[in-house]
Protein backbone atom coordinates (compact mmCIF):
# COMPACT_ATOMS: atom_id res chain seq x y z
CA UNK A 1 0.00 0.00 0.00
CA UNK A 2 1.23 3.50 -0.83
CA UNK A 3 0.60 6.23 1.73
CA UNK A 4 1.15 9.82 0.68
CA UNK A 5 0.73 13.17 2.34
CA UNK A 6 0.26 16.44 0.48
CA UNK A 7 1.65 18.98 2.91
CA UNK A 8 0.53 22.09 1.03
CA UNK A 9 -1.25 24.04 3.76
CA UNK A 10 -4.26 24.53 1.48
CA UNK A 11 -4.49 20.78 0.84
CA UNK A 12 -3.32 18.80 3.93
CA UNK A 13 -4.43 15.42 2.60
CA UNK A 14 -3.35 11.97 3.75
CA UNK A 15 -4.01 9.32 1.11
CA UNK A 16 -3.95 5.52 1.23
CA UNK A 17 -3.75 3.81 -2.15
CA UNK A 18 -4.09 0.06 -2.60
CA UNK A 19 -2.91 0.11 -6.20
CA UNK A 20 -6.45 -0.32 -7.51
CA UNK A 21 -7.66 2.85 -9.29
CA UNK A 22 -10.55 4.62 -7.61
CA UNK A 23 -13.77 5.01 -9.56
CA UNK A 24 -15.94 6.96 -7.13
CA UNK A 25 -15.94 8.17 -3.55
CA UNK A 26 -18.09 7.81 -0.45
CA UNK A 27 -17.64 10.16 2.48
CA UNK A 28 -17.94 8.45 5.86
CA UNK A 29 -21.43 8.81 7.27
CA UNK A 30 -20.29 10.74 10.35
CA UNK A 31 -17.00 12.16 9.15
CA UNK A 32 -16.84 14.15 5.92
CA UNK A 33 -13.07 14.37 6.20
CA UNK A 34 -12.70 10.76 5.10
CA UNK A 35 -13.52 9.57 1.58
CA UNK A 36 -13.50 5.87 0.73
CA UNK A 37 -12.68 5.38 -2.95
CA UNK A 38 -14.15 2.26 -4.52
CA UNK A 39 -13.11 0.50 -7.70
CA UNK A 40 -16.48 0.08 -9.41
CA UNK A 41 -19.62 2.12 -9.83
CA UNK A 42 -21.91 1.76 -6.82
CA UNK A 43 -19.50 -0.85 -5.49
CA UNK A 44 -17.95 -1.39 -2.11
CA UNK A 45 -14.57 -2.81 -3.07
CA UNK A 46 -11.94 -0.57 -1.52
CA UNK A 47 -9.47 1.21 -3.76
CA UNK A 48 -8.33 4.24 -1.77
CA UNK A 49 -8.92 6.15 1.47
CA UNK A 50 -8.45 9.93 1.41
CA UNK A 51 -8.28 11.91 4.66
CA UNK A 52 -8.71 15.69 4.82
CA UNK A 53 -6.99 17.45 7.73
CA UNK A 54 -4.36 14.75 7.33
CA UNK A 55 -1.94 16.55 9.65
CA UNK A 56 -4.22 15.79 12.60
CA UNK A 57 -3.26 12.11 12.16
CA UNK A 58 0.48 12.84 11.93
CA UNK A 59 2.38 11.51 13.75
CA UNK A 60 0.30 8.49 14.71
CA UNK A 61 -1.93 9.33 17.66
CA UNK A 62 -5.41 10.39 16.69
CA UNK A 63 -7.50 7.24 16.15
CA UNK A 64 -4.48 5.00 16.68
CA UNK A 65 -4.56 1.83 18.76
CA UNK A 66 -0.90 1.06 19.51
CA UNK A 67 -1.63 -2.39 20.94
CA UNK A 68 -3.30 -3.48 17.73
CA UNK A 69 -1.16 -1.21 15.54
CA UNK A 70 -4.40 -0.12 13.93
CA UNK A 71 -5.67 3.28 12.82
CA UNK A 72 -9.42 3.82 13.05
CA UNK A 73 -11.10 6.51 10.91
CA UNK A 74 -14.73 7.27 11.68
CA UNK A 75 -16.16 4.79 14.16
CA UNK A 76 -16.31 1.07 14.69
CA UNK A 77 -19.67 -0.70 14.78
CA UNK A 78 -20.70 -4.10 16.07
CA UNK A 79 -23.40 -4.80 13.53
CA UNK A 80 -22.27 -3.72 10.07
CA UNK A 81 -24.47 -4.70 7.15
CA UNK A 82 -21.39 -5.24 5.02
CA UNK A 83 -17.65 -5.48 5.56
CA UNK A 84 -15.15 -5.09 2.75
CA UNK A 85 -11.39 -5.51 2.85
CA UNK A 86 -8.44 -4.89 0.61
CA UNK A 87 -5.05 -5.71 2.06
CA UNK A 88 -4.67 -3.88 5.35
CA UNK A 89 -7.80 -1.75 4.89
CA UNK A 90 -11.22 -2.75 6.25
CA UNK A 91 -14.41 -0.71 5.80
CA UNK A 92 -17.68 -1.21 7.71
CA UNK A 93 -20.89 -0.31 5.87
CA UNK A 94 -24.47 0.28 7.05
CA UNK A 95 -27.69 0.66 5.11
CA UNK A 96 -28.85 4.26 4.91
CA UNK A 97 -32.08 4.56 6.86
CA UNK A 98 -33.21 7.82 5.22
CA UNK A 99 -34.41 6.01 2.10
CA UNK A 100 -35.13 2.30 1.83
CA UNK A 101 -33.19 1.68 -1.35
CA UNK A 102 -30.35 -0.52 -0.16
CA UNK A 103 -27.73 2.22 -0.28
CA UNK A 104 -24.77 1.50 1.98
CA UNK A 105 -22.84 4.24 3.76
CA UNK A 106 -19.32 3.66 5.02
CA UNK A 107 -19.23 4.12 8.79
CA UNK A 108 -15.64 3.40 9.69
CA UNK A 109 -12.26 2.40 8.31
CA UNK A 110 -9.53 0.36 9.97
CA UNK A 111 -5.97 0.36 8.70
CA UNK A 112 -3.85 -2.47 10.06
CA UNK A 113 -0.06 -2.28 10.43
CA UNK A 114 -0.45 1.47 10.60
CA UNK A 115 3.03 2.10 12.00
CA UNK A 116 4.58 0.30 9.04
CA UNK A 117 2.56 2.27 6.52
CA UNK A 118 3.18 5.58 8.27
CA UNK A 119 6.92 4.91 8.34
CA UNK A 120 6.84 4.88 4.56
CA UNK A 121 4.73 7.96 3.94
CA UNK A 122 5.62 9.79 0.75
CA UNK A 123 5.45 13.55 1.21
CA UNK A 124 4.27 14.90 -2.11
CA UNK A 125 5.37 18.51 -2.14
CA UNK A 126 8.72 18.49 -0.40
CA UNK A 127 10.65 15.25 -0.41
CA UNK A 128 10.30 11.91 -2.16
CA UNK A 129 10.09 10.11 1.20
CA UNK A 130 10.61 10.54 4.92
CA UNK A 131 11.49 7.97 7.56
CA UNK B 1 -42.64 27.26 -7.43
CA UNK B 2 -41.09 25.26 -4.58
CA UNK B 3 -37.35 24.63 -5.03
CA UNK B 4 -37.90 20.87 -5.07
CA UNK B 5 -40.22 21.19 -8.06
CA UNK B 6 -37.72 23.30 -9.93
CA UNK B 7 -35.01 20.73 -9.23
CA UNK B 8 -37.22 17.86 -10.35
CA UNK B 9 -38.21 19.70 -13.51
CA UNK B 10 -34.58 20.42 -14.24
CA UNK B 11 -33.58 16.80 -13.75
CA UNK B 12 -36.37 15.61 -16.01
CA UNK B 13 -35.52 18.19 -18.63
CA UNK B 14 -31.92 17.10 -18.62
CA UNK B 15 -32.62 13.41 -18.72
CA UNK B 16 -33.13 13.48 -22.47
CA UNK B 17 -30.36 15.83 -23.44
CA UNK B 18 -26.70 16.41 -23.06
CA UNK B 19 -25.60 19.87 -22.09
CA UNK B 20 -22.14 20.83 -23.29
CA UNK B 21 -21.80 17.36 -24.81
CA UNK B 22 -20.82 14.19 -23.03
CA UNK B 23 -17.69 14.82 -21.01
CA UNK B 24 -17.03 11.24 -20.05
CA UNK B 25 -14.03 9.70 -21.66
CA UNK B 26 -12.76 12.90 -23.16
CA UNK B 27 -9.35 14.31 -22.44
CA UNK B 28 -6.42 12.85 -20.58
CA UNK B 29 -6.79 11.05 -17.25
CA UNK B 30 -3.61 12.73 -16.01
CA UNK B 31 -4.58 16.12 -14.67
CA UNK B 32 -2.48 19.13 -15.68
CA UNK B 33 -0.70 21.39 -13.18
CA UNK B 34 -3.27 24.14 -13.73
CA UNK B 35 -6.88 24.25 -14.85
CA UNK B 36 -8.66 27.34 -16.13
CA UNK B 37 -12.40 27.74 -15.62
CA UNK B 38 -14.47 30.88 -16.02
CA UNK B 39 -11.28 32.71 -16.94
CA UNK B 40 -9.57 31.87 -13.66
CA UNK B 41 -6.52 29.62 -13.57
CA UNK B 42 -6.08 27.50 -10.46
CA UNK B 43 -3.26 25.18 -9.43
CA UNK B 44 -4.06 21.48 -9.20
CA UNK B 45 -2.76 19.92 -6.00
CA UNK B 46 -0.14 17.18 -6.14
CA UNK B 47 -2.66 14.90 -4.49
CA UNK B 48 -5.26 15.54 -7.19
CA UNK B 49 -2.71 14.95 -9.93
CA UNK B 50 -1.02 11.89 -8.45
CA UNK B 51 -4.16 10.19 -7.20
CA UNK B 52 -6.77 11.21 -9.75
CA UNK B 53 -9.92 9.12 -9.88
CA UNK B 54 -10.63 7.19 -13.08
CA UNK B 55 -12.25 9.36 -15.72
CA UNK B 56 -11.94 12.66 -13.85
CA UNK B 57 -10.42 14.89 -16.48
CA UNK B 58 -9.52 18.56 -16.69
CA UNK B 59 -12.60 19.05 -18.90
CA UNK B 60 -14.85 17.59 -16.23
CA UNK B 61 -13.34 19.78 -13.52
CA UNK B 62 -13.82 22.84 -15.73
CA UNK B 63 -17.42 21.79 -16.31
CA UNK B 64 -18.08 21.46 -12.57
CA UNK B 65 -16.51 24.83 -11.76
CA UNK B 66 -18.40 26.57 -14.55
CA UNK B 67 -21.75 24.80 -14.33
CA UNK B 68 -22.01 23.90 -10.64
CA UNK B 69 -25.46 23.18 -9.32
CA UNK B 70 -24.61 23.23 -5.61
CA UNK B 71 -21.73 24.74 -3.74
CA UNK B 72 -20.97 25.18 -0.08
CA UNK B 73 -18.18 25.68 2.41
CA UNK B 74 -16.77 22.62 4.11
CA UNK B 75 -14.89 22.93 7.39
CA UNK B 76 -12.57 20.07 8.21
CA UNK B 77 -11.72 18.78 11.67
CA UNK B 78 -8.71 21.08 11.84
CA UNK B 79 -10.82 24.16 11.10
CA UNK B 80 -9.57 24.53 7.53
CA UNK B 81 -12.24 25.53 5.06
CA UNK B 82 -12.67 24.71 1.39
CA UNK B 83 -15.32 25.53 -1.17
CA UNK B 84 -16.98 22.42 -2.62
CA UNK B 85 -18.71 22.50 -6.01
CA UNK B 86 -21.02 19.79 -7.36
CA UNK B 87 -22.35 19.35 -10.88
CA UNK B 88 -23.98 16.45 -12.63
CA UNK B 89 -21.78 15.05 -15.40
CA UNK B 90 -23.44 13.30 -18.30
CA UNK B 91 -21.72 10.13 -19.37
CA UNK B 92 -20.57 9.59 -15.81
CA UNK B 93 -24.18 9.89 -14.60
CA UNK B 94 -22.88 11.14 -11.28
CA UNK B 95 -22.45 14.31 -9.34
CA UNK B 96 -18.77 15.22 -9.35
CA UNK B 97 -17.40 17.16 -6.40
CA UNK B 98 -14.52 19.58 -6.83
CA UNK B 99 -13.00 21.10 -3.70
CA UNK B 100 -11.15 24.41 -4.04
CA UNK B 101 -9.09 26.22 -1.42
CA UNK B 102 -10.77 29.23 0.16
CA UNK B 103 -8.20 31.58 -1.39
CA UNK B 104 -9.45 30.22 -4.75
CA UNK B 105 -5.95 29.34 -5.91
CA UNK B 106 -5.88 25.54 -5.65
CA UNK B 107 -8.03 22.63 -6.74
CA UNK B 108 -7.66 20.28 -3.81
CA UNK B 109 -9.49 17.18 -4.97
CA UNK B 110 -12.15 15.97 -7.42
CA UNK B 111 -14.17 12.77 -7.48
CA UNK B 112 -17.51 11.19 -8.33
CA UNK B 113 -19.51 11.69 -5.15
CA UNK B 114 -21.77 8.69 -4.68
CA UNK B 115 -23.75 9.82 -1.58
CA UNK B 116 -24.21 13.31 -3.02
CA UNK B 117 -25.49 11.86 -6.29
CA UNK B 118 -28.05 9.79 -4.46
CA UNK B 119 -29.23 12.68 -2.28
CA UNK B 120 -29.41 14.98 -5.29
CA UNK B 121 -31.53 12.48 -7.23
CA UNK B 122 -33.86 12.23 -4.23
CA UNK B 123 -33.98 16.03 -4.03
CA UNK B 124 -32.66 15.87 -0.48
CA UNK B 125 -31.02 19.29 -0.35
CA UNK B 126 -31.12 19.04 3.44
CA UNK B 127 -28.22 16.58 3.18
CA UNK B 128 -26.01 19.33 1.79
CA UNK B 129 -27.44 21.97 4.09
CA UNK B 130 -26.54 19.93 7.18
CA UNK B 131 -22.95 19.40 6.11
CA UNK B 132 -21.94 22.62 4.37
CA UNK B 133 -22.18 26.29 5.23
CA UNK B 134 -23.21 29.14 2.92
CA UNK B 135 -24.96 26.62 0.69
CA UNK B 136 -26.00 27.86 -2.76
CA UNK B 137 -28.25 25.95 -5.13
CA UNK B 138 -28.44 27.27 -8.65
CA UNK B 139 -31.79 27.61 -10.30
CA UNK B 140 -31.34 27.04 -14.00
CA UNK B 141 -35.05 27.32 -14.83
Amino acid sequence: MRVSYDDDDRVDILHFATGVPSFEGYTLYDDDDVVVGVATEDGHDIATVTVMAGSTYLPLGRGYDPEMDKLILGRTIDDPDKVTENGDITVWWKFDEDFDDGFLNPIGVAIRNASVHFANIVVLSREPAIR
Amino acid sequence: MPPQWRLRRRLHRRSGMIRNGSLAGSGSSRLPATITANGRTRLVSRHARDDAHIGITAEIIEHVLENWEIRGVKTDSDGRQSLCYWAFVYGLEKMVRVAVSMDDTTIITAFRDSPATRKWRKLDIGYFDRKYRRLEVRDAS
